[in-house]
């Protein structure tokens, strides 16, 4: 059973207005367990919004979409943010992190909120998290002041702090440069490829989705084509 | 931790956003002059106490407080107690002196008039006003006040006390159904009145207050005699109770233009809410927390630093202000709430569609 189901998925912005916008246009698409994707495609083609959808950050207007054996369509709002915590992570361009609160505080806030997590494991469990992504001493340092290449570790140890089955991060590389970005691009392979993860990425990089094991395109909300 | 984040703010090439913290830093600047007003008006408090601490009341049934009284101060004032002629009993009368006698004497000062002046008007009554009721019963004139055990009478209004006063600390004076009405009887007007007479007191300004006087006239200490003013004046509620909501107007104010105006607020409510994946109560609680704990960090290092300066801090003077924080804290939690639920997680974080 694929992770991912996607079934003449749309989306609309604005709907029924002047500036009605269709951002996705009867999506298919079906990603399997341990894949690591990239979805390719200019700026405003879609591509964001395609993560926000599977990453349960939106609603949708028609279609379905089924994750891990469940049709999310039927999900009440605190169902899927309990989805959204315990299963899927996600890694934005700007980070998303809570500036004025410190590395490990950040990393800290999904697991506290796991109920499957005691209290007294927070803490340690998220330090780990930052040590093995090389940010360890950072810990006790307020994101506002870390570069942008350690605020983007932040934002994954974040992520995955639930050991998440699917991991989203739209343009993780777009803020960085070259160096940096290749050094998350080796974090992203590392947590597909030890630990299972399912990672989707959004770029407009060739650089970065070559080094994806599956490509899709999309351009004007439609899905035009995968390179396997 | 606000102040640096509004100054690294105040360098943002954001016009919005400068004008903004523009504004939060005038709303801080007034917040300081709130606060500095707040601790000048308490020491001011301090200093009045100080100066009327010494004052004390001497009961004429006890020889060696008179004595002590002549001995060391100065006559201020007689008060009279009255009470009906409705058969109370000669028992009954003295039970009630005793009972006085072991009240602890209370000062009472004047903040306008000055005390039996009406000896220039043809009233047999004259009567001191707490502060509060100064308005409504002018210092100077007769009006009519009622009084249970007299009835309606007309009273001249000869002073006007600087604190409210209670009944809680003043048991040895006379009130009206209010509580507040001090009604006083010259000591040579006593003659249609003597069977009223239940006791009279001797105010006494003394010299000074030593551990000896505290003895003869039935004082714990002077820091009693202020705590006592203190917990009957009325007004001192009113001080804290402004600066209170003033602050959680203020705070309000600020917290949700930064909502409004630069999206901040949505950012980290978008971070708890759908990064973090918190249903929407906890995404509330957890701001509500992070909120209050921003809030109690600087007060308590404000409880610390007027502790280490020997300010005095009154009981509603800290509480007050802090409970409103709080509240202010939890009712932009709401708001929040609110906000979060009517609109898209693309609308919270701004995010424009491009296509």
């Amino acid at each position: 059973m694929s992770l991912i189901a996607l079934r003449q998925t749309e989306k609309y912005y604005n709907k029924g207005k002047e500036t009605q916008v269709h951002a996705l246009r009867e999506v298919f698409l079906e990603i399997e367990r341990g894949e690591m994707v990239a979805v390719m495609g200019v700026s405003g083609s879609g591509k964001s919004t395609l993560l926000h959808v599977l990453g349960l950050l939106d609603s949708f207007d028609g279609g379905q979409y089924v994750f891990d054996g469940t049709d999310v369509s039927a999900l009440q709002p605190n169902q899927l943010a309990l989805l959204r915590n315990e299963k899927i992570g996600f890694v934005m361009q700007n980070f998303g992190l809570i500036l004025h609160q410190t590395a490990l505080q950040n990393v800290s806030l999904p697991l506290l909120l796991n109920k499957h997590t005691k209290y007294v494991q927070v803490s340690p469990r998220a330090l780990k998290l930052l040590e093995e992504l090389g940010i360890g001493e950072k810990a006790a340092v307020p994101v506002d002041q870390l570069s942008g290449g350690q605020q983007q570790r932040v934002a994954i140890a974040r992520a995955i702090a639930n050991e998440p089955l699917l991991l989203l991060a739209d343009e993780p590389t777009g803020a960085l440069d070259s160096g940096t970005a290749e050094e998350v691009m080796q974090i992203f392979h590392r947590l597909n490829e030890e630990k299972g993860m399912t990672v989707i990425l959004a770029t407009h990089d060739p650089k970065v989705a070559a080094e994806c094991s599956r490509i899709v395109y999309i351009s004007d909300g439609i899905i035009q084509g995968r390179r396997d | 931790m606000k102040f640096l984040q509004l100054v690294r703010g105040a360098f943002s090439s954001d016009f919005p956003k400068r004008i903004l913290i523009a504004m939060e830093l005038i709303v801080g600047l007034v917040l300081l002059y709130l606060c500095a007003d707040m601790l000048e008006k308490y020491r001011e408090i301090d200093r009045y106490m100080e100066r009327y601490a010494d004052m004390a009341a001497v009961d004429p049934k006890k020889p060696d407080q008179i004595e002590y009284a002549k001995e060391h101060g100065t006559v201020f004032a007689p008060t009279v107690k009255l009470t009906g002629e409705n058969g109370m009993g000669e028992q009954q009368y003295f039970g009630e002196i005793n009972e006085l006698a072991c009240y602890k004497a209370v000062p009472i000062a004047l903040a306008e008039g000055t005390w039996f002046e009406a000896e220039a008007h043809d009233c047999q009554y004259i009567a001191v006003i707490p502060y509060s009721l100064r308005r409504t019963y002018p210092c100077g004139e007769i009006c009519e006040l009622y009084f249970r055990e007299t009835g309606r009478i007309s009273a001249y209004i000869c002073g006007v006390l600087a604190l409210d006063l209670t009944f809680g600390n003043t048991g040895h004076v006379y009130f009206d159904s209010t509580n507040c009405i001090v009604l006083l009887c010259p000591a040579e007007k006593n003659a249609d009145y003597t069977k009223r007479l239940l006791a009279s007191h001797l105010y006494v300004k003394l010299n000074e207050i030593d551990t000896e006087a505290l003895r003869i006239l039935d004082i714990d200490s002077v820091a009693l005699i202020k705590d006592g003013i203190h917990e009957g004046n009325r007004d001192s509620m009113a001080a804290p109770l402004f600066l209170s909501v003033t602050l959680l107007v203020l705070f309000s104010t600020a917290l949700l233009g930064e909502y409004f105006l630069t999206g901040k607020e949505n950012e980290k409510a978008y971070a708890i809410r759908y990064l973090c994946g918190a249903g929407v109560g906890k995404a509330v609680l957890i701001q509500a927390c992070v909120n209050t704990v921003e809030i109690v960090i600087p007060y308590l290092i404000s409880l610390v630093v007027a502790l280490t300066l020997k300010i005095r801090l009154y009981q509603h003077s800290t509480l007050w202000p802090l409970l409103g924080l709080i509240a202010g804290s939890i009712l932009l939690s709401l708001v929040q709430l609110t906000l979060l639920s009517r609109k898209s997680p693309a609308q919270i974080i701004g995010r424009r569609f491009r296509q």
